[in-house]
């Protein structure tokens, strides 16, 4: 799914990042690659997300949010924690 | 020679403070650094890299413990084959340093290897061991030796301690946040640390990276901004590859956001903290403008009059000149200094608390309108309160493009100077529907900001980037006293330097041409204001606002002292009129009745349209003396010669349209 | 943040005397404003007080002062 749909309070696995050069390499400088795992904790007024990198929170507008794709994972760690 | 050229030119061997000897010729040994803070692993790491051969002794001429040994694996071959021999890697285990600005002997020759040599008496590889746990400390050292041309490996110790302390750390992201290949090792278990041997031998064969530096000019940094640089980046780099293991739990900051950022409230929420702003410094700065007034047009201006007395100067253009003068204009300057300064004060207070990176976020879409992102809400905000901070807050935007749009904009946000006239003129015609028509003002403000906005995207600034909204978002914090007021200061210094002369200046013009007279015979200084060259110069600009139906000297002369300060219309009128000024704003006495003859005369009976129309041309026509040096300041004086020249045409086409359409209606 | 050390160093001069209240008053975590004053006092920017006297060589685990110790034996 694209990352503008993952509901609140979810974390998800980045998979795959479409956005075009520039935007891109300023995504990647925060952490948003394939293969790391982000939490959307809010909707924004204006339609976009407040999402977690890290320890670092993001706020993406909806064009943003659109170039990024994500997937859920039922993940079990050591502790237990699924993500 | 170097010391590490000296070294390259040893042959390795159990000895224990050994001297150097020369001679050997350079056979192609590769030297490894090892480097990193105290208690990370680092000797224990440099056992597993050097196997059996290795040896601890002083470094040449110091009294520093250096381990030194072959790197596991990479025994040179008994014989010569056809390509040579195979060069030798040597590991130097360095002694712990936090820092390549040294704070003992042991640091001194971490940083004597690494810093200012040429690149051949550098080491080939250096290896920064960094703990897991305390990944920001071990960190900074990075941050130093990526401003160096070096090859740099991250050994990555104790992730697993870190985990289990809650502190999950991503490699992949660390890597490319960094910028340098980060190997994870357990040198107890030996996990990584063939990784780590291959990785470093690979990475003898790629070309040495340039420095790598946040800005370009780190020598001319005082070391002060140095370290806010390097601990930026540091900073940065662990927030963004350090995970919580557990499941991240709302902070202090995420709860506030919660509101601050809701899709309905948060705007809401914005713009009563704006309001809020706003009135603040409306409330506050007022007495305090009033009281600057009161001291210098009443007790200065009777001192200076006293002693110009007394030393027979009194009376005539001396007087004149300095009373009227130069005391009114550093006056007004002063005058400005309460608003400016508490306006300045709650920017600062936003910026540093974090809330102004959630009003970007809240009010880009109704930026976008206009092409402007969220940011350029606030300095049009500021406007409102007043066209002089406004400028200045348009540093906010990073784009110059978007800082000159937000530029030309202001002076069509109506400040409270404006409204100071509106008050007076709106209870003057229109009594009790007073407040109604104030609330229209502002409006019609608004609607000047997008049309012209709209306009300009469409004509003078094309291409404007249109940056997706990607905001990184800090903690919220308290505010800290200190860093406001010298935020404050600096600010409010520079409005000082910019804006004062001028302002001063222009004052001094203005009443040398009242003073000034052109008919009727009086003196220098004792002139009619009708009669003198100001009084002139508004007579032949008058017929221009025919059109707009207020083509009356009176008029005329104000709206030009109008251009100083918004605030001078009311007492030019005054003058003109030979009135006292009102005595408050909202009990408009005697002026109030002579501008309802001269307007229901110039207007041919359609009083109202031709109020409103005047209104509406003050409202956009030019911002005062003050803002206008600011523009100049932010965008250069031929684009501010062409906003004042946008703002003249557009105050009076809608002035004009205002008044026709208005006398039509009523 | 883009200037953490100007702001550790603004703290300390508004009265912030520890690392624990300095990351209250800033925001910044406790590892950072350690580093920082660390690098700070290394550039001369800072003056910090190392409590040294009666320190347990090593052992500070038992120490009751050294969550807010700057000497370097107790990170």
């Amino acid at each position: 799914m694209r990352l503008v749909d993952l509901p609140s309070g979810q974390s998800a696995v980045v998979v795959d990042v479409h956005a075009e050069a520039a935007l891109r390499t300023r995504l990647v400088e925060f952490g948003i690659r394939p293969g790391v795992v982000v939490m959307s904790r809010q909707r924004c007024s204006g339609g976009g997300r407040m999402v977690q990198v890290g320890n670092a929170r993001l706020a993406l507008d909806r064009a943003a949010l659109n170039t990024i794709d994500v997937e859920v994972h039922q993940v079990e760690t050591d502790k237990g924690v699924t993500l | 020679m170097s010391l590490l050229g000296r070294l390259r030119h040893t042959s390795t061997g159990p000895t224990c403070h050994e001297d150097v000897s020369t001679a050997a010729p350079d056979t192609g040994q590769r030297v490894i650094a090892l480097v990193g803070n105290p208690n990370v692993g680092k000797s224990t790491l440099f056992n597993s890299l050097t196997g059996a051969k290795r040896s601890i002794g002083n470094w040449p001429g110091t009294t520093v413990e250096v381990g030194q040994g072959r790197l596991a694996g990479h025994a040179p071959e008994k014989s010569t084959g056809p390509l040579g021999s195979i060069p030798e890697l040597t590991v130097l285990d360095l002694p712990g340093a936090y820092s390549l600005d040294p704070n003992s002997p042991d640091e001194a020759l971490t940083r004597d290897l690494v810093v200012g040599r040429e690149t051949h008496e550098l080491p080939d590889v250096v290896v920064l061991i960094a703990d897991a746990p305390n990944l920001t400390r071990s960190l900074y050292l990075l941050a130093q030796l990526r401003e160096l041309p070096l090859r740099i490996i991250v050994a990555l110790s104790m992730v697993d301690l870190a985990t289990s302390a809650g502190i999950g750390v991503d490699i992949d992201v660390l890597a490319e946040a960094a910028g340098v290949i980060v190997v994870p090792v357990d040198a107890r278990r030996r996990h990584g640390v063939d990784d780590l041997i291959k990785t470093i031998v690979d990475e003898l064969d790629t070309p040495v990276p340039s420095p790598r530096r946040e800005s370009d000019h780190l020598e001319q940094m005082t070391p002060l901004e140095v370290l806010d640089e390097r601990f930026a980046w540091v900073s940065r780099v662990v927030d963004v590859s350090t995970v919580p293991t557990a499941q991240p739990r709302p902070t202090f900051s995420d709860r506030l956001d919660r509101v601050a950022l809701a899709p309905v409230v948060g705007p809401l929420l914005f713009l009563a903290v704006m309001w809020g702003v706003f009135q603040l410094t409306t409330t506050v700065a007022a007495p305090m403008q009033d009281g600057l007034d009161r001291f210098a047009a009443g007790t200065v201006s009777d001192l200076a009059v006293n002693l110009l007395d007394l030393i027979g100067l009194g009376g005539g253009v001396i007087e004149g000149f300095i009373v009227d003068g130069l005391i009114a204009g550093v006056g007004m300057l002063l005058t400005f200094v309460p608003v400016m300064g508490i306006m300045f004060l709650c920017l600062a207070a936003l910026e540093n608390s974090g809330y102004l990176a959630r009003g970007a976020v809240v009010t880009d879409r109704m930026m976008r309108l206009i092409g402007l992102p969220g940011r350029a809400f606030l300095p049009l905000v500021v406007g409102f309160g007043c066209n002089v901070p406004a400028i200045s807050a348009a540093r906010v935007l990073p784009d110059a493009r978007q800082r000159l749009l937000v530029s030309l904009l202001v002076p069509y946000t109506s400040c409270s100077a404006r409204l100071a006239v509106y008050v007076l003129v709106a209870t003057t015609f229109f009594g009790s529907a007073a407040g109604t028509v104030v609330f229209v003002m502002y409006l019609v403000s608004i609607l000047f900001v997008i049309g012209i906005g709209l306009l300009l995207k469409a004509t003078a600034i094309r291409a404007l980037p249109d940056d997706p909204l990607f905001i990184d978002l800090p903690r919220y914090q308290a505010p800290l006293p200190k860093m406001l007021f010298d935020l404050t200061w600096v600010r409010l210094r520079g409005f000082l330097r910019t804006a004062g002369g001028i302002i001063v200046v222009t004052v001094i013009a203005v009443w040398f041409l009242t003073a000034m007279p052109v008919r009727g015979g009086g003196d220098f200084g004792e002139v009619d204001p009708r009669d003198s060259v100001y009084g002139e110069l508004s007579a032949g600009l008058a017929p221009v606002f025919a059109p707009a139906g207020f083509d009356d000297w009176h008029t005329s002369a104000a709206l030009i002292t109008g251009f100083v300060a918004k605030e001078a219309v009311i007492s030019t009128w005054a003058q003109t009129y030979s009135t006292a000024e009102p005595t408050s704003e909202s009990e408009p006495g005697i002026l109030g009745e002579r501008l309802r003859d001269d307007f229901e005369r110039t207007s041919g009976g359609h009083t109202s349209a031709a109020v409103l129309a005047f209104m509406v041309f003050l409202l956009a026509y030019t911002p005062c003396v003050a803002t206008l040096a600011g523009q100049k300041r932010e965008i250069g004086l031929r684009w501010t010669m062409g906003s004042v020249g946008l703002n003249l045409v557009a105050a009076w086409i809608v002035a004009v349209a205002v008044f026709q359409i208005g006398s039509l209606i009523t | 943040m883009s200037k953490p050390a100007t702001t550790v160093k603004t703290a300390v001069a508004a009265g912030a005397t520890t690392v624990d209240t300095i990351s209250r008053v800033t925001g910044l975590p406790p590892e950072l404003v350690t580093a920082i004053t660390d690098e700070l006092e290394r550039a001369g920017e800072l003056q910090v007080d190392h409590v040294g006297f009666g320190c347990p060589v090593g052992s500070c685990g038992s120490c009751a002062s050294s969550e807010s110790c700057e000497s370097p034996s107790s990170k």
